[in-house]
């Protein structure tokens, strides 16, 4: 275990230093996706300032699920994201077998040896908006609101992570997973807003089949005392159980999945 | 001793899904879909010794890769068994793939942007070859593949004969006991083919490492391996020492006979005529063991015989034969 | 030329139905999301800015459906593949100049968007659940012009922002920049009228405003006919001011290829 643990962090060294020979074009990327992220927000900013809230959710409010929205983002699909997006390609090619001939766990390998630091603009742009929010709003702050806020955040990201694992994993049995992934990104779209203003069908799917409810709305209303639809009081709880119990599904789906492709062959 | 590795009655079927061409087509498909079977590899078995060298030949298409996978542990087989080292490679993923080292020819392992040492590096890590081990390994093949110019170079300024002596060195690092390569001579020139081809044999030969070799070009063969196997169509063809190929495949031989003029009738038993002009006659006859000087002897004493040309097909023409009748039946 | 290309790129479009129906589905939700976010923000008020729910409920249908910024992505991820390739070189020595054909090729995906997506969509849901119609025959003529001066724009912007990947940042960097510009200023998401004030009037003036703002001010009859003509002319302009930019922009950039050696 031990000897795994050096490996993925010697993977991690191997993966930054590659990256930062084009150190130049980092930080370039870096604001460029910012930038991408602060014209969606500004529209959105438009509609608050114009209407005073939007679903019952003033201005720093927004702010706050917009902010951890992209922070937990980043951070989940950081470790996921670009290394497994292109599933069906290295399926097809072939790559995906190269990691089976050897004594490692493929998953781990991909995750650690492709871990993306690209996503330091969304990093950036989430902290600004939650340092700007979280003093701006009438939180009862504790050790155990803190506490909260931290797991609920790590919840978040596991979560990422785990969906875009289980979305990847999909490539292995069908040999296409783009498509899923569209349909993904499209929900992930949906969370950055309040929930209740989506009628309840669809405030039920994204607390269920797809959970990414639980990406940002759950844990900031929890946070806020605002309320959550089917999950009432157990919304903290729930905020911050979404992460692991997704992280399960994932481990068993990748498993299934890789089972299937070595009896079906890619 | 035990064979090394076993293919027992193994199978192996995809199903295929089958799409349409054109617009008209696409729309079409837009609202069927089926699949079709495919038999990649078809009730082949065999067994390989410790320490033997086989090349795994066939045309595209005939199930090589397939084959490679289910010995690697990357595919299961549909029917039959497969066993390498005493156990299921695919069951026993990760204890099996510390033993055998793999090379893809067109799929590299190496790290693109950093230099090459720290590939190696990553490999030592990977497989979790003690220090001393390592750097004796390391050493040992960087002389015997002459790899000691570029060992700190970026992987991507080598040229793609360094990168193919890199990737067998390093897959071998491990001192695993079976070397597995897919297509390893591809795509190279000639002499860093021969190079590949005589470190292959030499390690085989003087370190006893079983080889698994698929190519389609037979001189690798030739050069590193002493048995073929060769697949077609997912079907066993040949199995056995490259010198009975002829015989398997009833390859025969072309008797060219040139005169200064037109001898009239010319005949030779258990050949057959294929070709003749004014002052040439052509024969191909079996694999039987005549000799040259037999068959003039056999031939009379046809008036103005000036040339005689025996020529026996080398296994790129046998094979090409094969290939062409099954094409044409 | 321009056919074939644009029939290849059609063609293309329609060969994997799993990718047209997951569009299919991606924009409705799209709607969906923009038509949740209006009915929330307007509660119970039936007209804002003398705008009804109704009226945003169709602006959001048909700027989603007919005014993506698909396009314009794809553009510049394939000039900046293109570039990265080397590809771009073989381009040169080709009979048709590269951003035309990089126009012919979007003219076939983006007409295959709209014809198997983006109007499928709105019949279903002007069946459904209605949708306001045009203000007038001639606002929806002008609403049709402004369409294709629509269309023409996102993927002038496109080519614009792909040409740049030659001489400044890498395509991916521009892609962004691309999109947070054409997020915050087409209008597609939040209609101008809606902008404070003195933001909205500078916006109004911008090429990326006629992406979706303007068509469909035009359609909702914000603008009187006279007005139309007026957007329609300012769009057209702009157009031009973007073909001479990229006209521009692709001979120095040919210039730099030729230098360079390829």
């Amino acid at each position: 275990m031990r000897e795994t643990l050096s490996l993925m962090w010697f993977l991690v060294q191997l993966r930054v230093r590659t990256r930062l020979e084009y150190r130049a074009g980092l930080v370039v990327a870096w604001l460029a996706q910012a930038f991408g992220y602060t014209g969606v927000f500004a529209s959105i900013w438009v509609i608050v300032a114009r209407f005073e809230h939007i679903g019952g959710w003033t201005w720093p409010e927004v702010a706050l699920l917009l902010g951890f929205h992209v922070l937990s983002y980043a951070i989940g699909a950081s470790l996921t994201f670009v290394q497994l997006r292109n599933m069906e390609d290295q399926v097809r090619q072939g790559t995906f077998d190269v990691l089976l001939v050897r004594p490692i766990n493929p998953w781990a390998y991909l995750c650690f040896s492709g871990i993306n630091i690209e996503y330091g603009g969304h990093v950036a742009l989430g902290l600004v908006l939650l340092a700007w929010s979280l003093p701006q709003l009438a939180i009862d702050w504790s050790w155990l609101t803190v506490l909260q806020l931290l797991l609920s955040f790590l919840s978040s990201a596991i979560l990422t992570g785990a969906i875009i694992t289980m979305v990847a994993a999909t490539a292995l049995i069908l040999g296409r997973s783009r498509y899923l992934f569209g349909i993904y990104f499209s929900f992930w779209e949906l969370a950055r807003y309040p929930l209740p203003i989506f009628g309840a069908p669809l405030q039920a799917l994204l607390l269920t089949v797809v959970p990414l409810g639980f990406m940002a709305y759950v844990p900031v209303a929890a946070l806020l005392g605002k309320p959550v639809p089917f999950l009432g009081d157990y919304a903290g709880l729930g905020a911050i159980l979404a992460g692991p119990l997704a992280a399960l599904a994932a481990i068993w789906f990748w498993r299934f999945c890789l089972q299937r492709y070595q009896g079906a062959g890619g | 001793m035990s064979p090394i590795i076993v293919a027992d009655h193994v199978s192996k079927t995809f199903q295929q899904r089958v799409r349409a061409k054109g617009t008209m087509g696409g729309l079409r498909s837009f609202f069927s879909r089926h699949t079709v079977p495919v038999h990649a590899v078809a009730d082949i078995s065999f067994a390989i010794a410790p320490g033997e060298a086989v090349g795994y030949l066939g045309p595209n298409g005939a199930g090589k890769s397939t084959m490679i996978k289910m010995m690697t542990g990357i595919l299961v087989p549909t029917t039959g068994q497969v066993e390498v080292l005493g156990v299921s490679p695919h069951a026993e993923r990760v204890s099996n793939a510390r033993q055998i080292g793999v090379v893809f020819g067109q799929r590299s392992q190496l790290w693109w942007d950093l230099p090459l040492s720290e590939s190696f590096e990553l490999h030592r890590r990977i497989y979790r070859i003690e220090q001393a081990r390592f750097d004796h390994n390391r050493a040992e093949m960087l002389a015997m593949l002459d790899m000691a110019s570029f060992i700190d170079r970026p992987v991507r300024q080598l040229s793609l004969g360094q990168r193919m002596r890199a990737e067998i060195a390093m897959a071998l690092m491990h001192d695993p006991k079976i070397l597995f390569l897919d297509e390893p001579t591809i795509g190279l020139d000639v002499v860093a083919k021969d190079a590949v081809r005589r470190f292959l044999a030499q390690i085989n030969r003087e370190r006893g490492v079983t080889i698994i070799l698929t190519t389609h070009d037979l001189q690798d063969i030739e050069h590193i391996c002493p048995r073929l196997i060769m697949v077609d169509d997912g079907r066993l063809l040949f199995d056995g020492p490259l010198a009975q190929l002829h015989a398997a495949f009833g390859a025969r031989r072309r008797l060219t006979l040139e005169f200064a003029e037109d001898p009239g009738p010319v005949m030779l038993s258990g050949a057959e005529m294929v070709g003749a002009s004014p002052v040439m006659r052509e024969f191909l006859l079996p694999d039987d063991g005549r000799s040259l000087v037999d068959l003039i002897a056999q031939l009379g004493n046809p008036p103005g015989l000036r040339d005689i040309e025996l020529h026996r097909p080398d296994i790129e023409e046998v094979i090409r034969t094969h290939y062409q009748s099954r094409q044409a039946s | 030329m321009f056919l074939a290309f644009a029939i290849s790129a059609f063609r293309t479009r329609i060969a994997y139905r799993s990718q047209v129906w997951a569009l299919l589905f991606g924009v409705a939700l799209e709607i969906f999301a923009r038509v949740s976010i209006w009915t929330a923000v307007y509660g119970g008020n039936s007209v804002i800015n003398g705008v009804s729910l109704w009226q945003m409920v169709t602006y959001s249908v048909l700027a989603v459906a007919l005014f993506s910024d698909w396009d314009s992505i794809e553009l510049v991820r394939d000039v900046g593949a293109s570039i990265r390739s080397g590809d771009i070189v073989n381009q040169l020595l080709k009979p048709y100049a590269y951003p035309a054909s990089l126009f012919a090729r979007t003219v076939g995906s983006k007409l295959s968007q709209v014809l198997l997506i983006g109007l499928p969509l709105i019949a279903v849901i002007a069946f459904a659940f209605g949708l306001v119609p045009p203000a007038s025959l001639g606002h929806a003529l002008f609403f049709a012009l402004l369409c294709l001066v629509s269309a023409a724009m996102i993927m002038a912007v496109g080519i614009v922002f792909g040409l740049l990947s030659f001489w400044v940042l890498d395509a991916h960097a521009l892609e962004w920049f691309m999109r947070g510009f054409v997020a915050f200023l087409s209008g597609g998401f939040v209609p101008l009228w809606f902008f404070p004030p003195a933001l909205s009037q500078i916006v109004a003036l911008l090429p990326f405003s006629w992406i979706a703002y303007h068509p469909m001010a035009v359609y909702l009859g914000q603008v009187d006919l006279a007005g139309a003509g007026l957007t329609l002319l300012g769009g057209l302009a702009w157009l031009a001011v973007m073909v001479g930019v990229i006209g521009w922009l692709w001979s120095r950039t040919t210039g730099r290829l030729v230098v360079q050696g390829g």
